[in-house]
């Protein structure tokens, strides 16, 4: 059930011109367009998917919702799992989603039909976090047993498990080539590992450890930028170890919040808060550009539409609901 | 692909077995796609298998032939699989939908496809008996290379790293460099061996990288030539070769040998054992010898365009050869560092304070000036190990993987979910359709597509009894590529089952 808004929240007036990225002047507007409600609990996850059609979103009410992504239509709902859902991620070509759960267990969806395809077992505690690779043979699952278990998509087998962090695993991500995996975990550590053998390449640490909770890489796959919960954004260089930018503001202390490039207008990084708010900051100059209100519980995931303007914002147990804001840049 | 934080610095050489893969077909040749993603195996049932080669598992199968598939070509963009099989048919496939595109019936069999490198509508054919055929698949015309010596038409021939030459050599050891667009002569030179006798050329390959290419002979010698030096030694030159390499010891004669991804390794394939030397090709030294189960016998070798893997086929399984994984422990976290030998670790007076007052202050460096530089987090740089000299950017229509369909064995139960469709796999397809016997014009088993266009190949000259070699001698490990006289004109199909 979709709500549309047609009211500007909180959003700043902006200079138009049309010119390139280095214009700093430029801010976003992203207004409310719609509320989607349909969760009966909390909802974990949102994400669009790669042809930009659908949104499909995650819940604590173990239940899996595809919307329109442009109309905000409750399009189909997943049943299956047994409990509460973390995780999810669309495959390459939009037509399977695989989700992570707190039964221990993943699971692969065809889209079109709704049906379970396969259950992936393995993970001997909550499994929080999952993703596909760019040819979505393989996926990649962090569990709380404090591994990344590398998956073929078609058998289901677990081909390989990679142990290395202390603490629950939060985030793991394939870069665009789907040579590389980035893994973030609670114990301060964010890894590199080569996907086809699965050995460990390198390890970034932020001083004073402070738990990992999100990492992700950027479009090109040479950047990664990550989320710790002291209120902290980073954007580090990997190949040199070096953090080139960090955005503040925001409250993350707590939970493990989504944060996304936004590289269809201009240039911003986009992340949700515990203070119930988007926050939206230019890439390159680190200011908040845009604090988007509308959500009465934390916003817990952030994300950016694959070709147009559009963010998704989804919150916790008190709010329940996704919304999508449209900006002009 | 991001080498450069590989641990393995450049490509090296594999130094052990690293699991095989086995399908029910028995295998006969295999080939890499230019990216090393995809592995196609030709088998003798007929069919192509193509392996993904991140998963080691199977992508796809096209039921391509009646007859053993004797030899395979990539295309340069990973869309299209030139095959041949020994009832004498070329046949070209689209991999993403398994379709024969075009077929060419042969008067003889045929010994080796090959793509142009720049230009996939042109395919290099060499049959037995027969001069080297150049087929534009476009118009489904040929020509027919010139040869040096009329009488003796065991040749073969391949394509240089470019396509711009077509390198020929026949059982006398003359070898001919032809301009590949006009089949003009622009350099030629006679292989001799010791006292000047001459010895007969089992196959020329070409490396993926540099311009040097090596000529496997009948004495036993595999011979490591500079293409550019035989282009300015032009016609009927002596160009000196870069290395000549052998086995001194057991004199093994080579079944099939071809170069490293970056052209730094030579790999040579023995015709009497299971086994795989392999040999660094600037200073010619033999690095390695990877020995396999023993009673078998070697049939093809591939190695992987980028990473330091092998694939070599024996008794019908693929073996895969790789370097040892060892972990690299330093990389786990920033201030890990391997030791050779214990350390004996001294205590600073600090050790154990809460506040640390021996700690010098971080210094802040320029870490304010760092931030303030320009990211940029969209454009892709392209692969440097993929990318060739003469071409700047990747194709970005090239086909790397197949799409996979999770194999669906019990739908499960959905009290609440739509009632459950038919899932049809693409694998399930195949493999119901490879059972039964294909007429090799029409695809019985699938709605109705176009037939596709089969092209009869005269050649003048061709005896048209040849029985390909892997099907006529009985298997005893003599190399089979090349025969100086007339093989004895047996139809015995069955023979092959001997040779596995």
């Amino acid at each position: 059930m979709a709500t549309e808004e047609s009211g500007v929240a909180g959003a700043e007036p902006t200079l138009s011109s049309d010119s390139g990225s280095k214009q700093e002047s430029v801010k976003p507007n992203y207004a409310l367009k719609f509320t989607l409600a349909g969760h009966t609990e909390a909802v974990s996850a949102v994400k669009f998917s790669p042809n930009g059609e659908w949104l499909a979103s995650s819940s604590a009410d173990k239940l899996i919702i595809i919307w329109g992504a442009y109309d905000g239509k409750h399009e189909k709902t997943f049943y299956g799992h047994n409990l509460e859902i973390s995780d999810i991620a669309w495959s390459s070509d939009s037509s399977r989603l695989i989700s992570a759960s707190d039964d221990r267990t993943l699971k692969l969806w065809d889209v079109s039909s709704g049906k379970c395809l396969k259950t992936l077992k393995g993970h001997n505690n909550y499994v929080f976090c999952c993703n596909f690779n760019p040819p979505s043979n393989l996926i990649v699952s962090g569990s709380f047993d404090e591994s990344m278990k590398i998956w073929e998509v078609k058998t289901g087998k677990c081909l390989k498990t990679l142990s290395a962090h202390s603490d629950p695993v939060s985030a793991v991500d394939f870069n665009c080539s789907g040579s590389l995996i980035v893994s973030g975990s609670y114990d301060g550590v964010c890894r590199i590992w080569d996907a086809a053998s699965g050995q460990c390449l390198k390890a970034l640490i932020v001083d004073d450890n402070p738990p990992v909770s999100f990492v992700k890489f950027s479009p090109n796959g040479k950047y990664i930028l990550t989320a710790t919960l002291d209120n902290t954004l980073k954007l580090w260089d990997y190949s040199r170890n070096r953090c080139l930018k960090t955005y503040t503001g925001h409250k993350n202390e707590k939970y493990c919040i989504f944060a996304s490039f936004s590289v269809t207008g201009g240039k911003w990084i986009v992340s949700g808060s515990e203070d119930n708010l988007v926050y939206i900051w230019n890439l390159q100059t680190k200011e908040v550009v845009q604090k988007l209100q509308g959500h009465t519980d934390t916003v817990i995931s952030a994300v950016c539409h694959p070709t147009e303007n559009i963010i998704a914002s989804a919150a916790l147990e008190n709010d329940k609901t996704i919304k999508l804001w449209i900006s002009n840049y | 692909m991001n080498l450069e934080l590989l641990e393995s610095f450049g490509q090296n050489y594999p130094e052990e077995a690293d699991g095989t893969l086995d399908c029910i077909s028995m295998a006969l040749t295999c080939t890499f796609n230019r990216w090393g993603t995809l592995l196609a195996v030709g088998c003798n049932d007929g069919r192509i298998v193509i392996w993904d080669f991140l998963t080691r598992g199977i992508a796809k199968i096209i039921s391509a032939h009646i007859h053993p598939v004797c030899s395979l070509c990539w295309s340069r963009d990973g869309h299209k699989l030139v095959s041949a099989s020994t009832d004498n048919i070329v046949s070209q496939w689209d991999v993403l939908s398994g379709d024969c595109d075009q077929r060419f019936r042969f008067p003889s069999p045929i010994l080796k496809v090959q793509y142009h490198p720049r230009d996939q509508n042109k395919v290099l054919v060499c049959p037995m008996k027969s001069a080297p055929v150049m087929l534009t698949l476009s118009d489904s015309r040929h020509v027919v290379l010139p040869v040096d010596d009329d009488s003796d038409l065991n040749v073969v021939a391949s394509f240089d790293r470019r396509g711009e030459y077509i390198y020929t050599g026949n059982a006398k050891g003359k070898i001919l460099v032809l301009k590949t667009d006009s089949q003009d002569l622009v350099a030629s030179f006679r292989v001799t061996t010791g006292t000047s006798n001459t010895t007969a050329i089992k196959s020329i390959e070409f490396a993926r990288k540099g311009s040097c290419f090596l000529i496997n002979t009948a004495d036993r010698i595999i011979r490591v030539y500079d293409g550019r030096e035989i282009l300015t030694c032009g016609r009927d030159g002596e160009p000196e070769p870069m290395q000549k390499l052998q086995d001194l010891v057991n004199r093994t004669p080579w079944k099939k040998c071809c170069f490293s991804g970056d052209g730094e390794y030579i790999v040579a394939g023995s015709a009497r054992q299971h086994a795989l030397y392999i040999w660094e090709k600037s200073i010619g030294n033999l690095v390695k010898i990877l020995h396999g189960t023993r009673g078998e016998l070697l049939l093809d070798v591939a190695w992987h365009p980028v990473r330091p893997i092998i694939a070599s086929i024996s008794s019908g399984v693929v073996s895969i050869w790789a370097q040892n994984q060892v972990e690299n422990w330093s990389a786990f976290a920033p201030d890990f560092k391997e030791l050779d030998e214990n350390v004996e670790y001294e205590e600073r007076e600090s050790e154990f304070d809460i506040e640390d007052e021996d700690k010098s202050e971080p210094e802040q460096t320029g870490a304010d000036a760092a931030e303030d530089e320009e990211v940029d987090v969209t454009s892709v740089d392209p692969i440097a190990a993929f990318c060739s000299s003469d071409e700047e950017l990747e194709d970005s229509k090239a086909l790397l993987y197949l799409p996979i369909a999770p194999e669906v064995e019990d739908p499960e139960e959905n009290p609440y979910g739509p009632p459950p469709d038919a899932v049809q796999t693409s694998l399930m397809d195949e493999g119901a359709s490879s059972e039964k016997k294909r007429q090799s014009s029409a695809d019985g088993s699938q709605p109705p597509k176009k037939k596709p266009k089969t092209t009869n190949i005269e050649l003048q000259g061709v005896p048209n009894d040849e029985v390909h070699p892997l099907l006529g001698v009985k298997g005893d490990g003599k190399s089979k590529k090349k025969q100086a006289g007339r093989p004895k004109g047996s139809k015995a199909g069955g023979a092959i089952s001997e040779l596995l």
